[in-house]
C-alpha cells in the first residue's frame, strides 16, 4: 500500500518536473503565442467598439435602400426594414459583445443583420478562395521573379539590366496599384478585347465543377488580375532583394570567395542568395498575412468577388457582426503568419538569438 | 536546371489554358440579338438568393422581372397598368352588413357607432366603399399552379402594406375575384385607392406554401382590438396588444426567414443561375402572356464602378441602363457604339442645398440671402445640362409637381429668386455680416462653412463642386466634403455639416403630394434638423413628426399643423387638398430651408440594335442623344417613362412591346 | 584680452573646419550623376511648390461653358469638367502634395525606425509590447477608423493629414527594421562594441543605423507614394476637405467621371506622370546618396 503510494508520488513528482522543464525549454514559444493571443483579444475589443461608434443607423440605411428599390415612402420602408433585419436596436453594446465572443468560441464568426443564413463563415467559404487564388499566385510569381532579377542585377550594377530594373522600379513604384490595374484593363480588355474586364468566371455559359470550360474560364478571367498584382509587386521585391544583396556582397566572405576564383554564378547561388533572402522572409510573411484581408480597390476594379470588397461593402451598410468576423479572421491570419515567421526565423538565421 | 525547366513548363501550361478559355467563352455578345437575351446591370448583395419575398433578394432587377402585383404604377406619370389583374378595378358602394363576417363583428359595431347607426334598420342602410379586382383567368405561379384570390388575401394579411391602413377587410369572393373593403372613416378618393393597390406586390405570398404562417397571423389580426383613436393608422384599423405583438413578430420573423424550395413569384422570368457577380433569369413558360414575350433569357451583370458599366454598355454586353450619364461621357459612349440611344424623362425631384438650421450662423435672414448668391443656371449646366433650372427655395415638392397640385394663383405667387449678388450682400450686411478683403466675417470671425455631398452620386458631387466654387468667389470660405458616409452623418444630432447638397425635394412613390411631404418629413427635415416632437410624445399621431405650423392664406386666420395632415392626405377631397398644398408649399418656401437648383432629368440608355420596339423612334433615328424631354401629360411623356425600368418595372417586356431584334 | 582673442580664434578655426568638411562632403555627394539628376528635379518641384502660384495663379471659378477644352497655349493641359485649367490646378496643388508626401514619409520613417531599433536592440518586455502594438496596427483596417474620425473632426492642414496617414504605415517598417537589428546585434562588430564598452548611443548611431540606412531611405520613398494615394482615400470618406488641386483627387475624379471619355483619360495622365517623375527623382536621389555615403556599396 505505502509502496504503491510512494511510487505514485514519485511518478507525479517526475511528471511535474518534466512538464515544468517542457515549459521552461520552450518558454520562448509559449511566450510568443501568449503575446499573440493577447494582441488578438485586444484587436477584437478595439474593433468591436470602434465599429459601434461610427455614426449611422443600420435600419435607416437599409430603409433608404429599400425605398429607392421599391418606390415606397420612407416610413413604410423603415417599417419594413425593422421587420426584415435580424437586428435588435435595443440590445446594448456589452451584451452584444459577450454574445459575439460566445459565438467565437463556438466557431461562429458572426451572423449577418441584413440577410438570414449569411454569416462570416459562409462568406469566407465562398469568397476567400477567390481572393487567395489570385493574390497568392501573384505573390509567388512576383516574389520568384523579384528574387531572381534582384539577385542578378545586384551583381552587375553597371550593366544595362540594372538601369532597366531601376526604371521599372521607379515607374511601378510610383503608380498606385489600382491605377496600374485600370490601365491594364483599358488596354487589354476595353481596347483589344483579349481578356474580360471583370468577373471571376462566366456564369452564363459555364457551370462550376471540374470541367474544362469552367477551369478555362476561371483562368481566362484571372489573368488580368494576377498580371496587375504581379506587375505592381515585382518592382518592390526587386528593390528589396537588390538592396539586400548589395549589403551581402560587401561582406568579407564574398571577397574571400572571389579571391578564391569562384565564378559570379556560384557566388550568387551559393552565398549571396541565401543570406540576402533573410530580411525578405519577414516581408514575405507580412505580405502573405495581409492577403487574407483582401485588396479592396483591386477587387473593385475587376469586380472580382473577393473578401476585401465584401468587407468594405458591409462596413458601409453597417453589418457589424459579419464585418467583425471577417476582420477578426484576417487579423488572426496576420498574427498567426507573423507568429510563424517569428518562430521559424531563428531556425533560418542562427544569428538571431531567441528571446 | 531542372527547377528552371519545371517552372517554365508550368508557366506555359497556365498560359495555354488561359488562352483556351478564350475559346470556351462566348464573347460574341455584340451586334444583333442572337440568343434572344436582354442584359442589364443590377445590384444584389449576397451569396445566396434563396428567400422568397423581397426580404433577402436586395436585387433590384428581381423587382422588375420576377415579382409582380395585381397592378403596378409608373413612377412620375402615375399611369397604372395591370399585371396579375384582369381589367380595371371597379369601385362600388355596398351595404356594410354584407361584409360583417370578413371585417369582424367588433369592427362592424364600432363603425356603426361612429356613423350614428344604432338601430338595425339604420345599420342595414350603412354603406362601405368596395373595390373589386378580377384576376386573370390564366394567371399562374411560376410552378404552374393557379394564382387565386386567396393568395392576394394571404399577402394583405401577412405583409400589412400601406394600403391596408385604409382598409377594414380583404375578401376572396371567389377564386379569381378579390374585394377590398375600405374604412368608411378614412376612405381615400378613387384615384388614390388605385395607386395604393398598385404599390403592392401581391403576387408573393402563396397561400399553400405559407399557410402555417398566414393563418396564425390572420387570427392574431382578427383578435386584435379595433382601434378607436381616429388620429391613428394601422393595418385594418386593428392594433395588437403587447402579447399579441410578440406573437405576431415571432411568426412574422419565422415567415421572413423561411426558405421555400423555389423562388415564389409570378413574373415573366424566373431565376435560373446565380453567382456572386452574374444572374441568369429564364422565361417563365406559365406566364399569361408567354407567347408574346420574345426574350428567352435575362442576363444580369453586377458592376462596382461606372467605368465597368459604361464599358459593358458600349461593347454591347448590356442592352439597357437607367440613370443619368454625364454629357461628355454620354457623347463618347454614343460615338463608340452606333446602336445606342439615350432617352430622357423627368425625375420627380430637385437637386439643391439644404441648410442645417441648428448652426447659429444660418438664421432665416442669412438663408434668404443665400438664395441670391447662386448662379443656378451655371450649376445646372455643370451637373446636368438636360435638367430644368429652378429658382425656388425648398418647397416640399419639385416645381413641376407644385404646379400640378397647387392653385394657379398661389403657384404664381411663390417667390422666385434670381442671381443677384448685390442683393445677397445687402441682406447679409443687414444680418450683421461684414465683408472684408479676404472674405466675409460674422461675429468677428471669418465665416467658414462645411458643404457636404455624397461622393457616390455624381450629379450631387459635381453640383457640390460648382456651388462651392461660387460661394468661394462670393467670399465665403467653404470646406467641401465629398463623402461616402453622407447619409449616416447628415441626420446626426451634432452633425458637422452646415450645408448639404443632394435632393431637396423628392418623391419616391406616386406623385400624390404625400410622397414628397413624407420624404421631406422623414429624411430631409432630419438633415435640416427641423424641430420634431419627441418619440414618446403623448399624442402618438404627432410623436416623432416635424413641428411646423403654417398660416392660412387669403385672410384665413386658421393655423395648419403639418403633423396633423401628413397622414390623412389620402382621405381629403380635391379642393381641400389643393388649399392645403398651397398653405404648406407657401409656408415652406417662406422658411427658406433650402435652395433648389434644378429639377432633375434622368435617362434610359437602350441598345436599339438588339431591342425592337423602343419608343420615340422619330427622335432617336435623327439624333441618338434625345434631348427632348416630353412635357407632363403628353403622349410621349407616358411612353418615355415606360422605358425606364425603375419607374415602370416590367411594362415593356410583359406586354411584349420590347422584342429581341434577331433580324439579320 | 588675450583669452577673448584665443576664444574667437578657436571659434573661427572650428567654423572653418566645419565648412571645409561640409564642402568636401558636398563635392563627394554631388559627384554622382544620379544624385545630381534627382536633386535637380526635386529642386524644380520645390520651386514650383513655392513660386508656382505666383507665376501661374490658379482661378478656382467654374466656367462651365469652357469645359473639356483641348490643350492649347492658353490651357496647356486643357480644362476639366467644370472649365478649370488643369495645368494651373496641378501647379497649385504641388505644395500640398509635397507637404503631405514628405511629412507623412518622415513621420512613418521616424516612428518606425525608432521603435524598430529600440525593439530589436533592447529586446525583452519592451520588445514584446512594441510588437504587440505593431500587430494591432497591422490588423485593424484603416477604413472604419477613417469613417469614425470623419464624424468627429475635419482635417484642414496637410501636416495633420500626413500624421493621420502615417499611423497606418509605420508598423510594417518597424517590423522589418526590428528583424534586421536583431540579426545585426549578433554580428561580430557589434559584439566587439560591447567588449570595448562603447556607449549604446555610439552603437546605435554609428554601427546599426548606417547598415539599415539604405533600407530606410527606400522605404521613405515608397511611403511618399502611399501617402499621396491615401490622401485621396481620406478625402473620399469626408475626413478632409475635398481639394480639387490635389493630384490624387484629380486622378480619382477623372476616373469616376468615366474613362470611356478620352478627355478624362488625358486629365488622369497628367498628374499621374507628374507623380511618376517625382518618385523617380526621389529614387534616383536615394540611390545616389546611398552609393556615395554607404561604404559597403562601393561598386565592384
Amino acid at each position: 500500500m505505502t509502496q504503491s503510494k510512494q511510487k505514485f508520488k514519485s511518478f507525479v513528482k517526475k511528471a511535474g518536473k518534466a512538464i515544468a522543464r517542457f515549459f521552461v525549454k520552450y518558454k520562448y514559444f509559449f511566450a510568443k503565442i501568449g503575446v499573440a493571443l493577447i494582441t488578438l483579444a485586444l484587436t477584437i475589443i478595439l474593433l468591436f467598439f470602434l465599429l459601434r461608434l461610427i455614426p449611422g443607423d443600420i435600419v435607416e440605411l437599409y430603409a433608404l435602400k429599400l425605398q429607392a428599390q421599391q418606390g415606397i415612402t420612407f416610413d413604410r420602408a423603415y417599417e419594413l426594414a425593422s421587420q426584415l433585419l435580424n437586428y435588435d436596436p435595443n440590445e446594448d453594446v456589452f451584451s452584444a459583445f459577450f454574445r459575439y465572443v460566445g459565438g467565437l468560441f463556438r466557431g461562429q464568426l458572426g451572423e449577418s443583420y441584413l440577410e438570414t443564413g449569411v454569416s462570416a463563415n459562409t462568406l469566407l467559404k465562398t469568397r476567400l478562395p477567390w481572393t487567395l487564388f489570385v493574390s497568392s499566385v501573384a505573390l509567388f510569381i512576383s516574389f520568384f521573379l523579384g528574387v531572381l532579377i534582384g539577385g542578378f542585377v545586384a551583381q552587375r550594377r553597371k550593366g544595362i539590366g540594372n538601369k532597366i530594373a531601376s526604371a521599372y522600379i521607379a515607374v511601378s513604384g510610383s503608380i498606385p496599384d489600382y491605377l496600374m490595374a485600370l490601365l491594364l484593363v483599358i488596354v487589354f480588355a476595353y481596347k483589344l478585347n483579349w481578356f474580360p474586364s471583370q468577373n471571376n468566371y462566366d456564369a452564363f455559359n459555364t457551370t462550376p465543377g471540374f470541367n474544362f470550360p469552367f477551369i478555362g474560364s476561371v483562368l481566362h478571367h484571372a489573368f488580368l488580375p494576377i498580371l496587375s498584382y504581379t506587375l505592381v509587386q515585382t518592382g518592390n521585391w526587386i528593390l528589396h532583394m537588390r538592396g539586400s544583396c548589395i549589403g551581402v556582397l560587401g561582406e568579407d566572405y564574398i571577397n574571400a570567395a572571389r579571391a578564391r576564383g569562384l565564378s559570379d554564378r556560384t557566388i550568387r547561388n551559393k552565398y549571396m542568395r541565401k543570406n540576402a533572402l533573410l530580411p525578405l522572409v519577414t516581408m514575405f510573411g507580412v505580405t502573405f498575412g495581409a492577403l487574407f484581408g483582401g485588396a479592396t480597390l483591386m477587387e473593385s476594379i475587376f469586380n472580382y468577388p473577393g473578401i476585401g470588397l465584401e468587407i468594405s461593402n458591409r462596413i458601409v451598410t453597417k453589418d457589424y457582426m459579419v464585418v467583425q468576423g471577417l476582420i477578426f479572421f484576417s487579423a488572426a491570419m496576420v498574427i498567426v503568419v507573423n507568429l510563424i515567421v517569428d518562430l521559424i526565423y531563428p531556425l533560418i538565421d542562427p544569428r538571431v538569438k531567441r528571446g | 536546371m531542372k527547377k528552371r525547366l519545371l517552372c517554365i513548363s508550368v508557366g506555359i501550361v497556365l498560359a495555354l489554358t488561359a488562352c483556351l478559355g478564350l475559346f470556351a467563352c462566348d464573347n460574341t455578345n455584340k451586334g444583333k440579338n442572337t440568343d434572344d437575351s436582354f442584359a442589364m446591370v443590377s445590384s444584389w448583395t449576397t451569396s445566396g438568393l434563396v428567400n422568397h419575398y423581397n426580404s433577402n433578394t436586395n436585387c433590384t432587377a428581381y423587382d422588375y422581372f420576377v415579382v409582380e402585383g395585381l397592378y403596378r404604377y409608373v413612377r412620375s406619370t402615375d399611369e397604372i397598368f395591370a399585371q396579375l389583374a384582369d381589367g380595371n378595378p371597379v369601385h362600388t358602394r355596398e351595404p356594410m352588413s354584407s361584409y360583417k363576417d370578413v371585417m369582424g363583428q367588433d369592427a362592424f359595431d364600432y363603425y356603426a357607432e361612429q356613423l350614428d347607426a344604432s338601430t338595425p334598420e339604420e345599420q342595414a342602410d350603412l354603406e362601405v366603399s368596395v373595390t373589386t379586382v378580377k384576376i386573370r383567368p390564366n394567371a399562374k405561379w411560376q410552378n404552374g399552379e393557379d394564382f387565386t384570390a386567396k393568395d392576394v388575401w394571404a399577402y394583405y394579411y401577412m405583409i400589412h402594406p400601406t394600403s391596408s391602413n385604409y382598409m377594414v377587410a380583404v375578401k376572396a369572393a371567389d377564386d379569381k375575384t378579390v374585394q377590398f373593403v375600405w374604412n368608411p372613416l378614412k376612405e381615400p378618393n378613387d384615384t388614390v385607392k388605385e395607386l395604393l393597390i398598385a404599390q403592392d406586390k401581391s403576387g408573393t405570398v402563396k397561400y399553400d406554401e405559407f399557410s402555417m404562417y398566414v393563418d396564425p397571423v390572420f387570427n392574431i389580426v382578427m383578435n386584435s382590438p379595433v382601434n378607436r383613436n381616429s388620429a391613428l393608422w394601422g393595418a385594418f384599423n386593428r392594433f395588437s396588444t403587447d402579447e399579441q405583438i410578440v406573437e405576431l413578430n415571432k411568426t412574422r420573423n419565422a415567415f421572413f426567414s423561411y426558405s421555400p424550395s423555389w423562388y415564389i413569384a409570378t413574373g415573366p422570368f424566373k431565376p435560373d443561375v446565380f453567382s456572386a457577380t452574374q444572374i441568369k433569369l429564364v422565361k417563365n413558360e406559365f406566364y399569361w402572356n408567354a407567347e408574346n414575350i420574345g426574350f428567352k433569357i435575362i442576363k444580369l451583370y453586377s458592376s462596382n464602378d461606372l467605368n465597368q458599366t459604361y464599358q459593358l454598355i458600349s461593347t454591347g454586353y448590356v442592352d439597357y441602363f437607367d440613370g443619368f450619364i454625364q454629357q461628355d461621357t454620354l457623347e463618347s459612349m454614343l460615338d463608340s457604339n452606333p446602336d445606342l440611344v439615350n432617352l430622357k424623362m423627368y425625375d420627380p425631384g430637385s437637386i439643391g442645398i439644404t441648410f442645417n438650421i441648428k448652426k447659429p450662423l444660418l438664421t432665416l435672414g442669412v438663408r434668404k440671402a443665400f438664395q441670391y448668391i447662386f448662379n443656378r443656371e451655371e450649376i445646372k449646366d455643370a451637373a446636368n445640362p438636360y435638367a430644368t433650372t429652378s429658382y425656388y427655395p425648398l418647397l416640399g415638392m419639385a416645381a413641376s409637381e407644385a404646379q400640378t397640385y397647387m392653385s394657379e394663383k398661389h403657384f404664381n405667387a411663390l417667390k422666385k429668386y434670381e442671381y443677384n449678388t448685390a442683393k445677397a450682400e445687402e441682406l447679409l450686411t443687414a444680418e450683421g455680416w461684414t465683408k472684408q478683403n479676404d472674405g466675409w466675417y460674422a461675429n468677428g470671425k471669418k465665416v467658414e462653412l462645411t458643404l457636404a455631398c455624397p461622393s457616390g452620386h455624381d450629379i450631387s458631387a459635381t453640383a457640390g463642386e460648382a456651388a462651392a466654387a461660387q460661394l468661394e468667389k462670393f467670399g465665403i470660405k467653404i470646406n467641401l466634403l465629398k463623402t461616402s458616409n453622407f447619409y449616416s452623418q447628415a441626420p446626426e444630432e451634432n452633425s458637422t455639416y452646415d450645408l448639404m447638397l443632394e435632393w431637396t425635394d423628392l418623391n419616391m412613390s406616386f406623385s400624390y403630394p404625400t410622397g414628397s411631404y413624407n420624404q421631406f418629413s422623414s429624411v430631409y427635415a432630419r438633415w435640416i434638423h427641423v424641430e420634431t416632437y419627441p418619440n414618446n410624445y403623448y399624442d402618438t399621431q404627432k410623436a416623432g413628426s416635424v413641428k411646423l405650423v403654417f398660416d392660412g392664406l387669403d385672410g384665413d386666420t386658421n393655423k395648419y399643423e403639418f403633423a396633423d395632415y401628413i397622414n390623412s392626405f389620402y382621405s381629403i377631397d380635391e379642393s381641400e387638398l389643393q388649399y392645403l398644398v398651397d398653405v404648406f408649399n407657401t409656408g415652406l418656401s417662406e422658411l427658406c430651408l433650402g435652395v433648389q437648383f434644378f429639377q432633375n432629368v434622368t435617362a434610359s440608355t437602350l441598345n436599339v440594335g438588339r431591342i425592337k420596339g423602343v419608343p420615340l423612334e422619330e427622335y432617336w433615328s435623327e439624333n441618338r442623344n434625345v434631348t427632348y424631354v416630353p412635357q407632363a401629360g403628353t403622349d410621349d411623356f407616358f411612353k418615355v417613362a415606360r422605358t425606364n425600368l425603375v419607374y415602370a418595372t416590367n411594362y415593356m417586356l410583359a406586354y411584349g412591346y420590347y422584342q429581341p431584334n434577331s433580324a439579320k | 584680452m588675450s583669452k577673448a582673442k584665443n576664444f574667437f580664434i578657436l571659434v573661427g578655426k572650428t567654423l572653418r573646419e566645419f565648412f571645409i568638411s561640409f564642402g568636401k562632403t558636398c563635392k563627394k555627394v554631388f559627384s554622382n550623376p544620379k544624385t545630381i539628376a534627382g536633386f535637380v528635379i526635386l529642386a524644380l518641384f520645390v520651386f514650383i511648390a513655392i513660386f508656382g502660384k505666383l507665376i501661374f495663379p490658379y482661378n478656382a471659378d467654374t466656367d462651365v461653358a469652357n469645359k473639356y477644352l483641348n490643350p492649347s497655349l492658353e490651357h496647356p493641359f486643357g480644362t476639366d469638367w467644370l472649365g478649370r485649367d488643369v495645368f494651373r490646378q496641378m501647379i497649385a496643388g504641388t505644395s500640398s502634395i509635397l507637404e503631405i508626401a514628405f511629412f507623412s514619409a518622415i513621420f512613418t520613417v521616424v516612428i518606425g525606425t525608432v521603435l524598430g531599433i529600440v525593439s530589436g536592440f533592447v529586446g525583452g518586455w519592451v520588445d514584446k509590447i512594441i510588437m504587440g502594438i505593431t500587430n494591432i496596427f497591422l490588423s485593424i483596417p484603416s477604413f472604419p477608423v477613417y469613417l469614425l474620425l470623419a464624424a468627429i473632426i475635419t482635417i484642414d492642414t496637410p501636416i495633420s493629414l500626413a500624421m493621420v496617414i502615417s499611423i497606418w504605415s509605420w508598423a510594417g517598417l518597424c517590423r522589418a527594421i526590428r528583424v534586421q537589428v536583431m540579426s545585426l546585434k549578433e554580428r561580430d562588430f557589434i559584439q566587439i562594441c560591447a567588449v570595448m564598452r562603447m556607449s549604446k548611443a555610439h552603437v546605435i548611431f554609428k554601427e546599426l543605423l548606417p547598415n539599415v540606412f539604405s533600407y530606410i531611405v527606400i522605404n521613405f520613398v515608397m511611403a511618399m507614394r502611399n501617402a499621396i494615394m491615401a490622401s485621396v482615400g481620406i478625402m473620399l470618406v469626408g475626413l478632409a476637405a475635398y481639394d480639387p488641386t490635389n493630384w490624387g483627387a484629380i486622378i480619382n475624379a477623372a476616373r469616376t467621371k468615366g474613362l470611356i471619355n478620352p478627355q478624362n483619360v488625358a486629365i488622369l495622365m497628367y498628374p499621374l506622370v507628374a507623380i511618376v517623375i517625382f518618385q523617380s527623382a526621389m529614387l534616383m536621389l536615394a540611390n545616389g546618396l546611398d552609393e556615395t555615403l554607404n561604404p559597403r556599396l562601393k561598386v565592384m
